[in-house]
């Protein structure tokens, strides 16, 4: 066990170069730089404009500061925003647990109501009001959480209709709009996903031995079927987050919720590296964890799997 | 095809979607501050709608003898100041027989300005789905043939995309390439869509390899190309095409999304995305229900239709095996 864990973590390392330097060129390649901006709007002279930068160490080829920068990363040291002039990893402790807040709890409400609503449905497959569920699954799959945003801003935030909520911030129960915003599109999904596996599992052999042996349907249902329709679904409680984190940029944006998603946004549009550099590393990193977790998870599930081999 | 006509969850998305191409296609011929024919200065001219001459530019139709309207009579990008409409009150102005389905805070008619996004969004969401297919299908295809060396580079490659959060990468992309155009933007969205199907077909060639027919080809002397363009990827198409039907919607989705962020079509431009966009500008309107209501129900249940396209196609395919 201890070791795929270490396999894993070192397997992660060139995954998490990947990303950093996917990034990083990125940003480095986008036109303009958080300087060229001042110059524009404060009448800066070029010649302050490029002191600046040579200060900062802009002027260095783009390898040199990938280097330098993970240099400094593998000590803790995100560096100071290049706008604020505030340490980026601040920056990040100020963000991180507002978008884990909003996201944490879609991604708990979502898989949490999945599971039953997906059993049920899975067992009732040729009631009438399955089938209606089912299409009306079908059809909240379509409408995008955006639209669904603004809908719900203008009847419980907007000042006509039925103001309970604020427009902006996550305080006074702020955090409940965008978070049922989130859980929408993940509830749908995972839903889905538990039905179509739970199907399958209810047409196995051991589930025809269970009932046969006598033990009663309920028992059956949630233990023995559901139990072997998890992995699907814990597979994609891994694939979901890094979508969850992409979905919060327009819906922290929307709420005007100052988490990851929109620092990530902000950062990138006003070109301040380090903290864009900050944003992605953290969320690499998230990503990649979680995901090493719903692996483990595998083998407490379905103690077939033997991490060791599989690895 | 045939059997996805049969299919009657299959048949109706087909028509709802043939319909919506036809509206989209004929934007011009149906919503345009030009008239279908006119008869002005005793000169006929046909269809201007479509060649918009410069003789008729700036030219108020009241001078005509006669003309044909299109059955919406505005254009797009008409605000209040061209079509010099006068009302007590400033716009949005909420549906009415002059706006069929209202106008935005600038006096653009909404029934013009959707039909005239829909071929955007369309053309962005169906392109973008092609290109990727074409990435995936080229990489997954590699990837899964070749083997070894060749696939664990490219299966971390893939895996670098899946973990990276798409949007941010979307993001930093689209500021690295603004241009007045949709091709960045179908480039960009190619470029993050791509690698579910590379993911799937990268599975399908695997399973497929050590199958006897590709066995007896490779015994034949068949090259890896032929291999892989011959028996391969036909072979793969199933589950690549439920694939490429459901990413259609995913992609419509995902520039409302964008034009939302301000990186999807530049704004004077209609989009799905930009006019959901505008609904949320004007939300301090309160009441201008009309702005948000249309262009979400038209996402919606476009991409409804879309995805029930592509269950029908995976019934179909699942049928035939």
């Amino acid at each position: 066990m201890r070791r795929y864990v270490l396999r894993r973590l070192l397997l992660m390392v060139p995954t998490f170069l990947g990303i950093t330097v996917l990034t990083f060129s990125l940003a480095m390649l986008a036109p303009g730089d958080p300087f060229q901006l001042d110059l524009e709007t404060a009448g800066l002279g070029a010649q302050a404009v490029a002191q600046q930068r040579v200060q900062r160490g802009l002027d260095a080829p783009i390898p040199l500061q990938f280097g330098r920068w993970l240099s400094r990363v593998v000590r803790f040291d995100f560096g100071r925003s290049l706008i604020d002039q505030r340490p980026v990893l601040d920056k990040l402790a100020e963000a991180l647990p507002r978008t884990a807040l909003v996201a944490g709890l879609a991604l708990l409400l979502g898989f949490g109501l999945a599971v039953p609503l997906g059993v049920v449905l899975a067992t009732n497959q040729k009631r009438r009001w399955a089938r209606a569920v089912e299409l009306l699954l079908l059809a909240a799959w379509s409408v995008p959480s955006f639209w669904l945003a603004v809908l719900l801003l203008m009847l419980f935030a907007g000042p006509r209709y039925l103001p309970l909520f604020p427009v902006q911030g996550l305080a006074d129960g702020g955090f409940v709009l965008p978070v049922i915003c989130l859980t929408w599109p993940t509830l749908v999904i995972a839903t889905r996903q538990v039905r179509s596996a739970m199907e399958e599992s209810l047409c196995q052999d051991y589930v025809k031995a269970a009932r046969a042996r006598g033990i009663p349907e309920r028992r059956v249902i949630w233990r023995h079927a559901l139990r072997n329709s998890l992995l699907p679904v814990v597979t994609m409680f891994g694939l979901h987050l890094p979508h969850l984190v992409g979905g919060s940029v327009a819906i922290e944006r929307i709420f005007g919720i100052p988490g990851m998603g929109l620092l990530a946004f902000d950062s990138i549009g006003t070109r301040d590296y380090p903290t864009v550099m900050g944003v992605a590393t953290t969320m690499a990193l998230v990503t990649m964890v979680s995901m090493l977790l719903v692996d483990l998870a595998y083998g407490s599930i379905d103690p077939r799997i033997r991490l060791e081999r599989a690895g | 095809m045939r059997r996805l006509w049969g299919d009657r969850g299959g048949r109706r998305s087909l028509l709802f979607l043939g319909t919506l191409l036809v509206l989209a296609l004929g934007a011009d011929l149906l919503a345009s501050d030009l008239p279908l024919a006119v008869r002005l200065d005793g000169q006929t001219w046909w269809l201007p709608c479509l060649s918009r001459p410069v003789a008729l530019q700036g030219r108020s139709l009241a001078d005509a003898e006669w003309s044909w309207r299109t059955p919406i009579p505005w254009g797009p990008l008409q605000t209040v100041a061209s079509t010099g409409e006068e009302r007590p009150e400033p716009p949005p102005w909420a549906p009415d027989a002059h706006h069929w389905l209202g106008t935005d805070e600038l006096g653009r008619d909404v029934a013009a300005r959707l039909l005239h996004g829909a071929r955007v969004s369309l053309f962005v969401a169906v392109f973008t789905v092609l290109i990727s297919l074409g990435i995936g299908l080229l990489i997954g295809g590699v990837s899964g043939y070749a083997g070894g060396l060749v696939d664990a580079v490219l299966s971390r490659l893939l895996e670098v995309m899946q973990t990276f959060p798409l949007v941010f990468f979307l993001i930093a992309l689209l500021s690295l390439i603004r241009v007045q155009s949709l091709w960045p933007l179908v480039l960009a969205l190619a470029l993050t869509r791509w690698t579910d199907v590379a993911r799937l077909v990268r599975a399908e060639v695997l399973s497929l390899e050590s199958r006897e027919f590709v066995l007896a080809a490779r015994a034949l002397g068949a090259s890896p190309a032929r291999i892989i363009t011959r028996h391969l990827l036909p072979n793969a198409l199933g589950p690549v095409l439920v694939v490429a039907t459901f990413g259609v919607g995913s992609a419509i989705l995902l520039e409302t999304a964008l034009s939302f962020l301000g990186l999807g079509v530049a704004p004077p431009t209609a989009s799905w995305g930009e006019l959901l966009t505008e609904a949320h500008r004007t939300l301090h309107h309160p009441g201008a229900w009309w702005l948000a209501l249309f262009p979400g129900l038209a996402i919606a249940s476009t991409v409804l239709a879309v995805n029930g396209l592509g269950e029908a196609v995976r019934r179909s395919f699942d049928g035939r095996s």
